[in-house]
């Protein structure tokens, strides 16, 4: 059953956030949370992927940073990059979304409806 | 037949010559004189000769006589004339001068010059001077000549001139000699001269004297005449005198006797003037020292009158100062008032200008904010979700639970079949979700509680009553505040008080200036790997301090004087406001607080707060 959801990962530094994430959308992905954006990146690199969502402030390094890195980074898969955040749009988030480096942008807090047809119709 | 004339002549003139000796010396001369006449060369035909004989000797004169009377020259009739002083005839040829005249030689030649006048002088020492000399003794008589004067009184001597015997005098040994002596001459005549010239001098002087004195002479003549005058003049009216003198002694006898009345009559006026005098003495003495009086008194007055003067001027000034100065008084109540009014409105303007730049600063934070808040309620927001979504699915089971009844028949059956769904539904595990959801829901409502707290405390008007501050809280609200502003290169290190006691003051304020000061640390760290912001409280010497150190790009020395200047920034336009550190300056001092920044450029800057803990708030 498993392998027949779509694979998604999660980067927030706050533990609780994953977990409600987690607990929300585990019927409908695959997912994976991390706190740490190495293991993040380690985990992307070596699995086939399908969204990736990232918080943007965080204590290592912001969401953009992150997705930056990783695009870097050869590998075969192209997922869909998002950020959620509470943080505003503006700055370095607009800019990346100027650059398609992200797809979208979601601001916390987030509704379960909501986040999951932006994530299936992307 | 001339020549052989002048032969026999010659011959003549040897038998003279030796006749001579015998006849005399006077013959001696004459016929010398004879001969010489004969052999010159005369420059005309003459009719006669004319001699000239200059002397006292009787004798000679008579022997000349003879010569002319009895013997011809060349042939011709000689006149003879004589004289015994020097006259020079308009006509002469030949000219006899006796020794007694050689003195006046010189003179002699003078007067002949232009003629042809032969000159025979006897015993002539001057050589140059003379024509024909004779000389020698009467026994041994000679004579010598001077060719050149003879010749230069266009006279020729003929051959047989020098066959008389003359001496011919060499003239360049005479003129060499003359020359000598002219130069020693020359000498003399110089100190003569000199002394002459002195002499000319003394006798200038004596002449001066002379006339001075003769002026002098003349004038004291003239003086004697003028006083000789005055003096007769004097007799007179002294003899006039005498005689009015005489008519005034008579009539003094006359008046003596008056006189001697006059004078007794005078005594007793004397002796009555004495005592009137007396009497006006004391009276005088007694006007004076009433003057004296006066004059005191006059003093005093016009003393009175200055003082008085100055009394009514001082008394108008002071009137005026006193007008002026309740104008004054009045006026700077006025101003006072106004000068309150101005304070106050200082006042409400600080406080509203306080409050400003906080909204803007909090405007600036509301990302971070919003940030923190989303976060939180995305904890309830989610958490809710996720519990509603457990509830719905336990909602079943939890209906059957409350359907059962303990007097049920099929009450096991119903029990079962719960345990089933509940096995179903894998529930043991819903109940550690449902946990992390509660406390998720928890950690949310609170954070929530916090922010809005910190927001209350923050945003608070300025006419809020003053109330105990914690510090710590402010530090953890604008850490909260700022959390956007915390980029993954900074870190916050936290060195906080043990036990911090709370101070007194207005709380918005204060939390405002260490938001304020901590945002300018973080700003400085920019994106820099390894910026640090260290935050650390210490209670000290009864106050409360709160260092803000970064180590990032530091403050300029220049800037430093002016950070606390309203309006003053060195950010970007939009990044700030330059009010922040002007109202933070403000807020400390307001708590009776200080605030000193040291900074190294490029190295670090440190804020060091100090407040004071005791309550007694300045206001």
């Amino acid at each position: 059953m498993s392998t027949e959801k779509l694979s998604l990962i999660y980067l927030d530094d706050e533990e609780i956030n994953l977990i409600l994430f987690k607990e929300m959308f585990k019927k409908d992905f695959d997912i994976y949370t991390t706190t740490s954006p190495h293991k993040a990146i380690d985990h992307v690199v070596h699995n086939d992927i399908d969204f990736i969502l990232t918080d943007q402030l965080m204590p290592d390094m912001t969401g953009v940073e992150f997705l930056r890195e990783l695009e870097e980074i050869e590998f075969s898969a192209t997922p869909k990059k998002i950020i959620i955040s509470g943080y505003t749009k503006e700055g370095e988030v607009s800019e990346a979304i100027e650059k398609k480096l992200i797809d979208k942008f979601v601001s916390k807090p987030w509704s379960y409806d909501k986040l999951r047809d932006l994530l299936l119709t992307i | 037949m001339k020549l052989d004339l002048k032969k026999l002549c010659s011959f003549l003139f040897l038998i003279a010559c030796f006749v001579a000796v015998s006849q005399g010396i006077d013959q001696q001369k004459v016929d010398y004189v004879h001969s010489f006449a004969n052999n010159i060369g005369w420059p005309e035909n003459k009719e006669e000769y004319v001699l000239k004989v200059i002397t006292q000797d009787h004798s000679l004169t008579q022997t000349f006589k003879e010569m002319a009377a009895t013997r011809q020259i060349n042939g011709k009739p000689t006149r003879v004339s004589f004289s015994s002083h020097v006259s020079i005839p308009e006509r002469l040829d030949i000219l006899y001068v006796s020794s007694q005249y050689n003195g006046a030689l010189q003179i002699i030649i003078d007067s002949i010059t232009g003629k042809s006048v032969l000159i025979i002088t006897e015993q002539s020492s001057d050589q140059q001077y003379i024509m024909v000399n004779l000389i020698g003794t009467p026994l041994e008589m000679s004579f010598e000549f001077n060719r050149a004067n003879i010749i230069n009184q266009n006279l020729q001597l003929d051959d047989d001139f020098n066959e008389l015997g003359g001496n011919e005098i060499n003239i360049a040994a005479l003129y060499r000699q003359p020359r000598d002596s002219a130069r020693a001459m020359e000498e003399r005549s110089k100190v003569v001269k000199e002394r002459i010239d002195s002499l000319n001098v003394n006798m200038a002087i004596a002449f001066k004297i002379a006339n001075d004195q003769n002026e002098q002479i003349a004038k004291g003549r003239e003086q004697l005449d003028r006083q000789n005058k005055i003096l007769d003049s004097l007799t007179i009216a002294l003899r006039d005198r005498e005689e009015e003198l005489a008519i005034l002694e008579d009539e003094i006898i006359a008046q003596e006797g008056n006189l001697k009345k006059g004078r007794e009559r005078l005594n007793q006026q004397a002796a009555l003037i004495k005592q009137r005098n007396k009497e006006i003495g004391d009276k005088e003495k007694r006007i004076n020292r009433m003057i004296t009086i006066v004059d005191s008194q006059k003093y005093t007055l016009i003393l009175l009158i200055v003082f008085l003067v100055f009394l009514v001027a001082a008394l108008i000034l002071a009137y005026r100062a006193y007008h002026a100065r309740r104008r004054d008084a009045r006026k700077l109540g006025e101003q006072k008032e106004e000068l309150k009014d101005l304070l106050e409105e200082l006042k409400s303007t600080q406080t509203q200008l306080i409050q400003s730049e906080k909204m803007a600063s909090l405007g600036t934070l509301t990302a971070g904010i919003a940030h923190e808040i989303n976060n939180a309620i995305n904890y309830v927001h989610s958490g809710v979700h996720v519990l509603s979504n457990k509830f719905s699915e336990i909602k079943p089971i939890i209906g059957h639970v409350k359907d059962l009844n303990e007097n049920d028949e099929h009450l096991k059956a119903k029990v079962k079949k719960i345990r089933d769904q509940k096995n179903e539904l894998e529930y043991d595990s819903y109940e550690s979700v449902i946990d992390t959801m509660i406390n998720s829901i928890q950690v949310g409502a609170e954070r929530t509680i916090s922010v809005v707290k910190g927001l209350r405390t923050f945003s608070r008007a300025q006419e809020e009553s003053r109330s105990e501050i914690d510090i710590h809280e402010d530090i953890e609200v604008a850490l909260l505040f700022l959390k956007n502003k915390i980029r993954p290169t900074l870190s916050i290190e936290k060195d906080l008080a043990d036990e911090l006691p709370t101070i007194f003051g207005y709380p918005g304020q204060v939390g405002q200036a260490i938001l304020n000061i901590i945002g300018n640390a973080m700003d400085a760290c920019g994106n820099e790997p390894g910026s640090v912001v260290s935050i650390k409280t210490r209670v000290e010497n009864d106050k409360a301090t709160i260092s803000i150190k970064d180590n990032g790009i530091g403050i300029k020395q220049e800037d430093l004087d002016k950070i606390f200047d309203p309006f003053y920034t060195t950010k970007k336009i939009g990044e700030g406001s330059g009010l922040g550190l002007s109202i933070t300056y403000g807020i400390i001092e307001k708590h009776g607080g200080t605030i000193d920044v040291n900074s190294v450029l490029g190295e670090e800057t440190e804020f060091k707060i100090k407040l004071p803990l005791n309550d007694q708030l300045l206001n």
